[in-house]
């Protein structure tokens, strides 16, 4: 004889029963399976879009790369990469050197370097006095010199109360690029 | 689609098994035993073939139902239903709870509907589920057994419109069905408690046959108004030829025997014992959402809610089937994806120290020709500059400042008209996007009047 069930449900009940079982294993299946598994596929599409875009970038740069390379032998000259105290000194030493054989007076008060991730840069304010024509000489002669040196400000003045003299206040700044 | 019919007759239990939506019948029958139990031949015919079946039909004999044929003044199912039930309340010679009924279309014009109720008491409707549960099977549907002929009919002969309506006269061992067929339709049915095996010992069988298809054509004039039979078919067991040929002559009918095996081929060999396979076969291969239902109405919920439990499982086992390949097609598109991913960034790995290098090296470049061109321009800028300066201007002062990209131009000459032409010059040194001045001012000296001026260049941007 088959036994009753401890609990007996009627048939609406049942009904109700079976179909709150399928919503729990639907929302079952879901939450556990179909949910992570989206957020994965979603999570991988992006990292890939990602790194599809920085391939095709690196890709780029590649089939430029021999270009690249002839302008950077060309631009290697200007390059330094020595950012000691010794290089420091050599380049004051050039800048010197600029007014030797002119009536220049130059001044220099160096500044604190500067370093990004790139770039190291060592800035110099420069004080020069002299005659017009030798004080144009010397400014041809810095902004014709052979290094990396870029020209932050420039102040060019007559002096008042000296005739014929004129005053320059630079500010340059000295790149090297970090290896 | 397996399905089971089982009709208990007074001699015999008999079984048809169609498969494959009634195309294939087996059939089978089993006499009932001394003891009379018709649940025992049941089980006894059970044993060996598995139980399970999707559908079982058990049938009840014609003659334990009582019918009645009303026109009702309605066309719409809804309707009818409750006219039925309440012509059944007032007009049935039994109480309604103590009966099992339904109903069945026979026409319909101009708004009215004539119907057949068909009515069988509560009891011999319990006593037929008894045996079925007790023989170890639980019905689906109880029917009358003229379903069966109809079904038979059906399966049987082409519908021939200049013979019907037909009269089929299924003779079986102990009962005879004779049930009016017309355009697919039963128009009208009657059964008798006797059948060939009764008939063993009578000598006028074919006069017998004549007077009880005479009181069926009477009964039939009286219930469907404008019917008459125009030809009648034998068919069962017994010598049909023979009692054709005479009931033909006796009535001035057409008269047809016809074989009741010839509908099912394919079928098992004949039964042992003398039995009609039209009932039990008929309905096998019925389509039974159009048959009599005489189910109780706790059967009938019972099925209700057995039929949407299926269904809601069907659902169920689909949609877990869609979640299922859904899961694996993600599974499939996130595997893939890791895939990529994993060559992309080894591709990745692979290409960038070079890359870096070329980077490098690309900025370099990129910061050497900024820092030259900025000093050519410069240099450009102050050489034209110097050249544009006509000697009526004094210079007193030149900025430039690299961030801002401007040029500060301060200094004085004789008139306003002398700045303008001086801004007038500048304005065409190569480079210079834009010549603002912002101020002059006149004023007296020993050497005359003078007009200082100040005025801001601003280079193109590069």
């Amino acid at each position: 004889m088959k036994r009753k069930p401890f609990i007996s449900f009627r048939p609406r009940e049942q009904r109700l029963a079976l179909i709150a079982a399928l919503f729990t294993a639907c929302w079952l299946v879901v939450t556990v399976l179909v949910q992570p598994l989206w957020d994965r596929a979603k999570e991988l599409e992006l990292s890939i879009d990602t790194h599809s875009e920085k391939f095709q970038a690196l890709t780029d740069l590649m089939r430029q790369a021999q270009a690249i390379e002839g302008r950077y032998r060309e631009a290697a000259p200007w390059l330094e990469t020595d950012t000691g105290e010794g290089a420091t000194g050599a380049f004051l030493n050039e800048l010197e050197s600029l007014s030797e054989g002119l009536n220049v007076k130059v001044n220099f008060k160096p500044r604190v370097k500067k370093r990004d991730q790139h770039v190291s840069r060592f800035e110099i304010e420069l004080d020069a006095e002299g005659p017009q024509h030798d004080l144009l000489v010397f400014l041809d002669a810095l902004l014709r010199l052979r290094r990396l040196v870029a020209v932050e400000r420039l102040r060019l003045s007559v002096i008042p109360t000296k005739e014929r003299l004129l005053r320059a206040n630079l500010v340059v700044q000295k790149l090297t690029l970090a290896r | 689609m397996r399905r089971m019919v089982i009709e208990t007759t007074r001699t015999t239990v008999r079984l048809a098994i169609a498969e494959g939506r009634g195309a294939r019948v087996r059939i089978r029958a089993m006499p009932i035993g001394a003891t009379g139990e018709a649940s025992e031949a049941l089980r006894e015919l059970l044993r060996g073939l598995k139980p399970s079946a999707e559908q079982v039909v058990g049938v009840i004999s014609r003659e334990q139902v009582i019918t009645r044929v009303v026109k009702f003044p309605a066309v719409e199912y809804g309707e009818l239903t409750q006219m039925v039930e309440l012509y059944a309340k007032g007009q049935l010679p039994y109480p309604r709870e103590q009966l099992v009924m339904d109903f069945h279309l026979l026409s319909q014009q101009e708004g009215f509907s004539t119907v057949a109720i068909v009515a069988c008491q509560r009891d011999t409707v319990e006593r037929q589920l008894a045996i079925l549960r007790e023989g170890g099977v639980a019905a689906g549907l109880l029917t009358v057994s003229s379903w069966g002929v109809l079904g038979w009919y059906r399966r049987t002969l082409r519908p021939d419109a200049s013979q019907e309506p037909c009269l089929v006269v299924n003779i079986d061992d102990t009962r005879t069905d004779l049930v009016l067929v017309s355009g697919g339709r039963i128009l009208s049915s009657r059964s008798i408690g006797q059948g060939a095996q009764d008939w063993e010992a009578v000598t006028e069988v074919e006069e017998l046959l004549a007077a009880e298809v005479e009181r069926s054509r009477a009964a039939i004039r009286k219930e469907v108004a404008g019917a008459e039979v125009r030809s009648l078919l034998l068919t069962g067991v017994g010598p049909l030829a023979q009692w054709s040929a005479s009931v033909a002559q006796r009535l001035g009918l057409p008269v047809r025997a016809v074989e009741a095996w010839d509908a099912f081929q394919g079928a098992m060999a004949p039964l042992a014992i003398p039995a009609s396979p039209v009932v039990a076969g008929g309905l096998a291969c019925s389509d039974l959402s159009a048959v009599l239902n005489l189910n109780p109405p706790e059967l009938r919920m019972h099925i209700r809610h057995r039929q949407q439990v299926r269904e809601l499982t069907t659902v169920c086992l689909l949609l877990i089937g869609v979640l299922a390949l859904g899961v694996h097609l993600l599974s499939l598109r996130v595997s893939r994806e890791r895939q990529l991913a994993a060559r992309l960034t080894q591709a990745i790995t692979r290409l960038e120290p070079q890359a870096e290098q070329v980077q490098h090296q690309a900025r370099a470049v990129q910061v050497v020709s900024t820092v030259l061109g900025d000093r050519r321009r410069l240099a450009a800028h102050l050489a034209e500059l110097f050249r544009s300066t006509p000697s009526t201007v004094l210079l007193e002062a030149l900025t430039f400042e690299r961030a801002k990209g401007q040029m500060t131009v301060r200094g004085s000459t004789v008139s306003t008209q002398s700045v303008l032409d001086y801004i007038q010059q500048l304005e065409r040194i190569n480079g210079i996007d834009r010549i603002d001045l912002r101020y002059t001012t006149q004023r007296s000296s020993p050497a005359g009047d003078r007009t200082d001026f100040e005025l801001i260049l601003t280079q193109r941007a590069s």
